[in-house]
């Protein structure tokens, strides 16, 4: 039989809140049966239980702060989790909105053993910011009994689990409210009652849920389980315990959700170019940011910096209450060659660089140059991505060209002397912006160098001189 | 006694006391001039008109191809007045690779673009252009600039006081090239104006001295 172990985690959305400094009694409230779900430490100290309803626990405790119970929300921490402990075990499968079990028998020869592999799991555990309860079982049914019922046991003794698990109340099962109390009424109140009595004998008295719930508990029925498969981008969403309307205060649940990216990538060995940051406003729609770097990093400060000068680019139209991040593109890590003996290390890198100009001034407004295959001097030069490795056009030769180029050819205005010329340029007839033209260079009375062109003449039209160019 | 207050860094000596790293300008007349050539680091304060050869006199330090710290480092040029044309400074020996354009909407952004690329490391020379600039500004960029051991080039088009830089120039034009006043230079006396010759690097952007073939000039004029 296979060992399996159940971890469950009793307040997975109150441990997930982001926690302020100073602590506060805090909540969480189911609306539909108005009872509380979750409290912490705080709550709990001035006497508030968990089932209690909001009258009586807001009497005992004035400023009790609550929230409201989602379900979806625990499930996506517990999917998080998931992925954390797959690092670790092959087959999890997962029990919303609450539990995990993972199959342990195939990972012991692994860890050499059921205390090995228990000591790695709880080091993650320890990690994380929730509270579990914990233990193993010979059928996945006994292992989540045990948990459920605030158990921390870990043991692979048959026997002492059965004592353990029998221990436990027919309420703690999973059984509906409706089977527990008829079988309270007939005076079976443990576990070990139940399974006193033969499954035949179960199946003649009781429905069908109860007699597959004992079988599956001792192991003499089998079930199907669903394992987990990590996803393959990341993606995390983090609420907001108080709404935020200004984007530099978002710097610090920002650089939590970074610092998770981080371990995730460094995990991976891979590496990130853009991230997504979607605000979510209280009303209307969401905000999303996209952050982009030339170069990939993983590194959660090299991202904030980027993060925060794009942010402030960018206006909230309201208050923001919860965010996520997410990344679905990665990039293997290489090692980037530094030269050791160049004698200057700088603090950044050339992408780095770019990344850093882009994120503030915007991804346009940085680029690189590049020579075109082209005469024409408005097309031999072009803007390209920053740090594109240049193709070499075929004309090769060096021509005299000046530095500076006029955006659009001027009409000249003042008398100049030509000192160089003509140049004649004639190209372009095949895409139907035929350029025929005479360059020549000229220097006017202050010393400015000047490329002039003109058009040949035409018969009836004197023609005329443009200034195109600064030899600055 | 001597000794050991030099040693103590009591006592400065001017001239071969500051030894202040150079980079060559590719012209000897300059280098000797300048003790050695432009400085490594810092910023080079340099007032010109427009189009009279001012970016093309430090060519050949911006390409940076002599030396193997500059050549694998970056040439970053910020808010350029006009467009920068890719053959005319491919033709002057930069490697286009190397090159970063960068074209800020508002002041206050190029002064950032350029306080980051100095201070980054990754860049060699900064090349600003930019006409008024306030005394702590000029005095915050040029310690980016000694940090990130990179030069500052700033070019400015209008009639401006002196910043605080490592070396100011004042170019005029001249039919032989360029005059060049040195109005200060850190660990240096003031040079007087000299005529630098560029006949031999631009022979045709010079006016020859001999008398130049006669070209006519009709047509040419006012508009």
């Amino acid at each position: 039989m296979d060992l399996w172990l159940y971890l469950h985690f009793p307040a997975l959305q109150l441990d997930s809140l982001l926690q302020e400094q100073e602590a506060r009694p805090l909540a969480v409230i189911d609306s539909q049966s108005n009872a509380l779900v979750q409290i912490n430490a705080q709550a709990a100290e001035q006497g508030v239980e968990i089932g209690m309803g909001l009258a009586t626990a807001a009497t005992l405790c004035r400023d009790l702060q609550l929230v409201p119970y989602k379900e979806a929300l625990e499930t996506g921490k517990l999917q998080e989790i998931a992925r954390w402990l797959y690092e670790l075990s092959a087959d999890i499968a997962l029990y919303p909105p609450s539990g995990l079990l993972l199959k342990v028998s195939p990972m012991l020869k692994l860890y050499r053993g059921l205390m090995p592999y228990w000591q790695s799991i709880q080091t993650l555990l320890e990690a994380l910011p929730y509270r579990y309860h914990y233990a193993t079982g010979y059928t996945p049914v006994a292992a989540r009994l045990l948990a459920r019922a605030g158990g921390r046991h870990i043991s692979d003794d048959a026997q002492k689990l059965k004592q353990q698990y029998s221990a436990c109340t027919i309420g703690q099962t999973d059984l509906s409210a409706v089977q527990i109390e008829k079988l309270n009424r007939l005076g079976i109140t443990h576990v070990a009652d139940l399974l006193n009595i033969p499954l035949k004998e179960l199946s003649r008295r009781f429905t069908l849920d109860v007699v597959q719930y004992v079988g599956r508990l001792s192991g003499e029925l089998g079930m199907s389980l669903e394992f987990h498969h990590p996803p393959e981008d990341f993606q995390h969403y983090l609420e907001l315990l108080y709404e935020i309307e200004n984007t530099s205060v978002l710097h610090h649940p920002l650089k939590r959700q970074l610092v998770l990216l981080e371990d995730f990538l460094r995990r991976r060995d891979q590496l990130c170019t853009r991230i997504q940051l979607r605000f979510h406003q209280r009303n209307g729609q969401p905000l999303e940011v996209t952050v982009g770097s030339a170069q990939g990093e993983y590194q959660a400060e090299k991202w904030l910096e980027l993060a925060q000068l794009t942010l402030e680019k960018c206006q909230l139209a309201a208050p923001v209450y919860a965010l996520t991040l997410r990344v679905n593109k990665f990039q293997h890590k290489e090692a980037q060659s530094t030269d050791l003996f160049a004698g200057r290390q700088g603090k950044c890198t050339d992408y780095q660089l770019v990344s850093l100009l882009q994120a503030r001034l915007g991804q346009d407004r940085v680029t690189g140059l590049t020579r075109q295959d082209d005469f024409r001097p408005e097309r031999a030069s072009s803007h390209c991505p920053a740090l594109t490795p240049s193709k070499n056009p075929n004309n090769t030769a060096p021509l005299l060209r000046p530095n500076l180029l006029l955006p659009e050819p001027q009409v000249l205005t003042e008398p100049v002397a030509i000192i160089h010329g003509p140049e004649r340029i004639t190209t372009g007839w095949w895409d139907h912006s035929a350029q025929v033209r005479d360059y020549y260079i000229a220097h006017n009375k202050a010393g400015q160098w000047y490329w002039l062109f003109r058009k040949p003449a035409v018969k009836g039209e004197t023609p005329q001189w443009f200034l195109h160019g600064y030899f600055s | 006694m001597l000794q050991a207050l030099t040693r103590r860094r009591l006592v400065w000596r001017g001239g071969a006391g500051l030894n202040q790293e150079t980079r060559s300008t590719g012209l000897p007349q300059l280098d000797d001039k300048l003790g050695g050539g432009f400085p490594a680091q810092g910023v080079i304060d340099v007032r010109s008109p427009r189009g009279i050869g001012e970016l093309r006199l430090f060519m050949a330090s911006l390409a940076g191809t002599k030396s193997p710290e500059t050549r694998h480092r970056l040439c970053v040029f910020i808010a350029p007045p006009l467009e920068l044309h890719a053959e005319g400074l491919a033709g002057a020996g930069l490697d286009l690779t190397r090159v970063l354009i960068v074209r800020p909407s508002v002041a206050a952004e190029a002064l950032w673009a350029a306080e980051q690329s100095l201070k980054s490391g990754a860049c060699h020379a900064v090349v600003l252009w930019q006409d008024s600039m306030t005394l702590h500004q000029a005095r915050r960029l040029q310690l980016a600039a000694q940090e990130g051991q990179a030069q500052l080039l700033l070019l400015r088009h209008s009639e401006a006081t002196a910043l605080p830089a490592s070396l100011c120039l004042q170019l005029t034009a001249h039919a032989r090239g360029l005059v060049v006043g040195v109005p200060k230079r850190r660990g240096g006396w003031p040079v007087a104006d000299f005529i630098l010759d560029l006949q031999s690097q631009w022979p045709e952007l010079t006016l020859a001295p001999a008398p130049r073939r006669p070209l006519p000039l009709t047509g040419v004029q006012a508009v």
